[in-house]
């Protein structure tokens, strides 16, 4: 048995909220709503949700400020936006950080429901990998600055004295790092350490 | 030096040439748009539609392909197909296209899109960043 | 019965049907005295009957009636002849209290021994005229609203057509910009051409504009003099970004030459904006690729006839009968007022709007408007 699915509404109208919560809750899907995107943001202990529905325009912290913080975090679920007619510039900035999609006001209930469900099949399939990549990139954050210079050098092939010369620090400080960093990132093996790198920071970036 | 990426087009380490293709069938906004980027030493190969596109892009100095997605003579699939081959990005403009469509060329390999009207800055900033990702 | 029950039964009869009728009935003299004035009239003018009677029966008429009656009754009872007698006519009645009110009024002649009678019977008009006008209102709020939806529906075209003059203003104005900020010395020449330019391109979008301002405006009608075909060729202007997207041919053949029509310009537009873009949506919804519309002007004996013929899917048999009755459509989001407005506006001008079959099939309407139209 499938728990229902989750949906996380953020829009600073109030109408909107809780039309979209209706429609939602229609259709069988449950959701919670934040009136800001800073309102969401302190909140330390928010539901475990499927899909995120995000107003692009608020006041305060908009939609997209909002979206690159959690696109940072790298958080797995999937974010559909929710434009007014002239939000083209948006948009098309929104999708090249990677929204997932969009619906335009006003919305047709038959287009916002199925570009949910879609969404939250398209995270079922992906969901694994993403949470995954979640993880590392939390452990990446969790790593001083200087541990990431280390990382990041060593992901690059020098050897320990390389990286030491490099950052103008003793051979014997690289080895403390390396080895916090190995605990930190959870790596067995330096292969290991130099796939996570170049997955979550790859060169053509 | 210029590094060349595997893969890429070949880069002329002498390339100070700022190259760059402009598809647009209204005539006055092509003149427009071409009168704007000259002022700004961009060289401008004109065109109203997809014609002579194969030919203008094999020039190795071009930095990107502006188009407008509504073209007389193709789709602006078949342009993102025609400039893939020289991994050439492709700027589309738009005067007709709806927030979806443009979306799904992002989606399909469009590197952006350009709302009409924009600010200058948006297309100046972009292919000063284009060339300057080239040129690195 | 004797003969002066007989004669007692008849007063009575008259009593009763004076006061159970719902028009006003007033008997005056040779004289124009009022004799008699029923319970009706009583409320309809507002005076009692023991108050008016032996007054004069102009008191309820206003000018110039008022003025004139007497004459009236002296040149009938001097010729005979009466322009009132036995036609009924629409007139303007006074009350009591000054106010005029349109009633409809027919005489008749009661001859008798001891001299003439005339009989007024009024209807008080009043109310019909109200709802007349309530209705012509509502008639012109809905061509009005007609109007606005087939401007939702042609706004996004037209909307994006301002979009490319717009681009070009913005891009001619930073350059000219760049190149007076760049230079100490600006080639006024350049400078010169741009601002041309610029003026070029507002006036494109300041046409756009104009051509959808005209179409919205609400009011009543306004009849003029036009030539159709400059009606017509403004009309297709309006859809020059639908046709271009849909690949979509429009032909227009106007007429040589045609003296002016009167009429209310816009209203001819909204039937022509209706009719072309029924033919592009059949011709869209049935995902045709070689969509073509034509429109016709010719003239016949007394009359124009406008035809707007697409080679679209046609009308099937049994819609052919319905197409201009109200809501009735085929679309999948049409309200189905179009076509029937149409031919309320049609009738208004003394023409008609007609559906046929072309030969090759498609689908046909056909505009007729008199050319010389006395409305």
């Amino acid at each position: 048995m499938t728990k229902d699915h989750f949906v996380c509404i953020v829009d600073d109208d109030e109408a909107i909220r809780e039309s979209l919560r209706l429609l939602l809750y229609a259709s069988g899907l449950q959701s919670c709503a934040y009136e800001s995107a800073d309102v969401f943001l302190a909140d330390e202990k928010p539901p475990v949700f499927d899909c995120m529905l995000l107003d692009i325009r608020m006041p305060g912290t908009d939609g997209l400020e909002l979206f690159k913080i959690l696109a940072r975090r790298r958080v797995p679920y999937p974010v559909i936006f929710i434009t007014g007619h002239g939000d083209i510039p948006l948009a098309v900035s929104a999708i090249k950080l990677g929204a997932y999609d969009f619906l335009t006001k006003p919305f047709q209930e038959g287009e916002l429901i199925g570009k949910v469900r879609a969404a939250i099949s398209h995270y079922r399939s992906t969901r694994q990998h993403l949470l995954e990549l979640q993880d590392m990139q939390a452990r990446l954050d969790s790593c001083t600055p200087r541990e990431r210079d280390v990382l990041r050098l060593l992901a690059k092939g020098l050897p320990n004295k390389g990286i030491a010369e490099t950052l103008g620090i003793s051979p014997r400080t690289v080895e403390i790092h390396r080895a916090h960093v190995m605990d930190k990132m959870s790596a067995d093996s330096l292969p290991a350490l130099v796939r996570m790198i170049t997955t979550l920071e790859p060169p053509d970036n | 030096m210029a590094a060349t990426i595997p893969g890429d087009r070949k880069i002329n380490s002498k390339n100070n040439k700022r190259i760059v293709v402009l598809i647009e069938p209204d005539i006055p906004v092509r003149d427009a748009l071409n009168v704007l980027l000259e002022g700004e030493g961009w060289q401008v190969f004109c065109l109203g539609g997809c014609d002579e596109l194969d030919a203008v892009i094999r020039d190795q100095s071009v930095v990107a392909v502006i188009s407008e997605s509504s073209l007389p003579d193709c789709t602006p699939q078949e342009v993102l197909e025609r400039c893939s081959k020289y991994k050439l990005p492709v700027v589309f403009t738009g005067h007709d296209l709806s927030l979806q469509g443009a979306v799904d060329l992002i989606r399909q390999g469009a590197t952006d899109f350009l709302d009409k009207p924009f600010p200058q800055s948006r297309l100046l900033d972009l292919l000063d960043g284009l060339q300057d990702g080239q040129d690195d | 019965m004797t003969k002066q029950q007989g004669i007692q039964d008849s007063a009575n009869a008259f009593d009763a049907l004076m006061d159970a009728a719902v028009d006003a009935i007033i008997i005056i003299d040779a004289a124009g005295l009022i004799r008699r004035f029923n319970r009706s009239a009583e409320n309809m003018f507002g005076y009692r009957e023991a108050d008016v009677i032996g007054d004069n029966v102009k008191l309820l008429m206003p000018e110039p009636h008022h003025g004139n009656h007497d004459a009236y009754l002296s040149q009938y009872a001097a010729t005979g002849f009466a322009q009132v007698i036995g036609k009924g006519r629409e007139v303007l009645g006074r009350k009591q209290d000054g106010s005029t009110f349109p009633m409809f009024l027919s005489v008749g002649e009661i001859r008798q021994e001891g001299g003439n009678r005339f009989v007024g019977i009024i209807k008080d008009l009043s109310e019909v005229r109200d709802t007349q006008e309530q209705v012509r209102q509502l008639e012109e709020q809905l061509l009005h609203a007609d109007r606005l939806v087939i401007l939702g529906e042609l706004t996004a075209g037209i909307a994006h057509e301002i979009n490319q003059p717009l681009t070009a203003i913005a891009a001619y104005a930073d350059a000219g910009r760049n190149i007076i900020n760049r230079r100490a010395e600006p080639p006024t020449g350049d400078i010169e051409s741009i601002c041309e330019r610029i003026g070029e391109q507002s006036r494109r979008a300041a046409e756009v504009v104009q051509r959808l301002r005209k179409l919205v405006r609400s009011g009543s009608v306004s009849k003029a003099r036009h030539d159709i075909n400059q009606i017509i060729r403004n009309t297709l202007l309006l859809f020059e970004f639908e046709v271009k997207r849909s690949n979509t041919e429009l032909n227009f053949y106007p007429i040589a030459s045609l003296q002016p029509l009167y009429v209310d310009e816009i209203h001819i537009q909204q039937i022509l904006v209706n009719l072309v873009k029924n033919s592009l949506d059949a011709i869209s919804l049935a995902g045709q690729q070689d969509g073509r519309i034509e429109i016709r002007v010719r003239k016949v004996a007394t009359d124009v006839f406008i035809s707007v013929t697409d080679n679209g899917p046609g009308v099937p048999a049994q819609n052919r009968s319905r197409l201009f009755e109200s809501f009735f459509t085929t679309k999948p989001k049409g309200v189905g007022l179009g076509l029937s407005i149409c031919k309320t506006i049609a009738g208004a001008h003394g023409g008609s709007l007609k559906y046929s079959q072309p030969k090759k099939g498609g689908c046909r309407f056909t505009l007729s408007l008199p050319l010389e139209f006395i409305g």
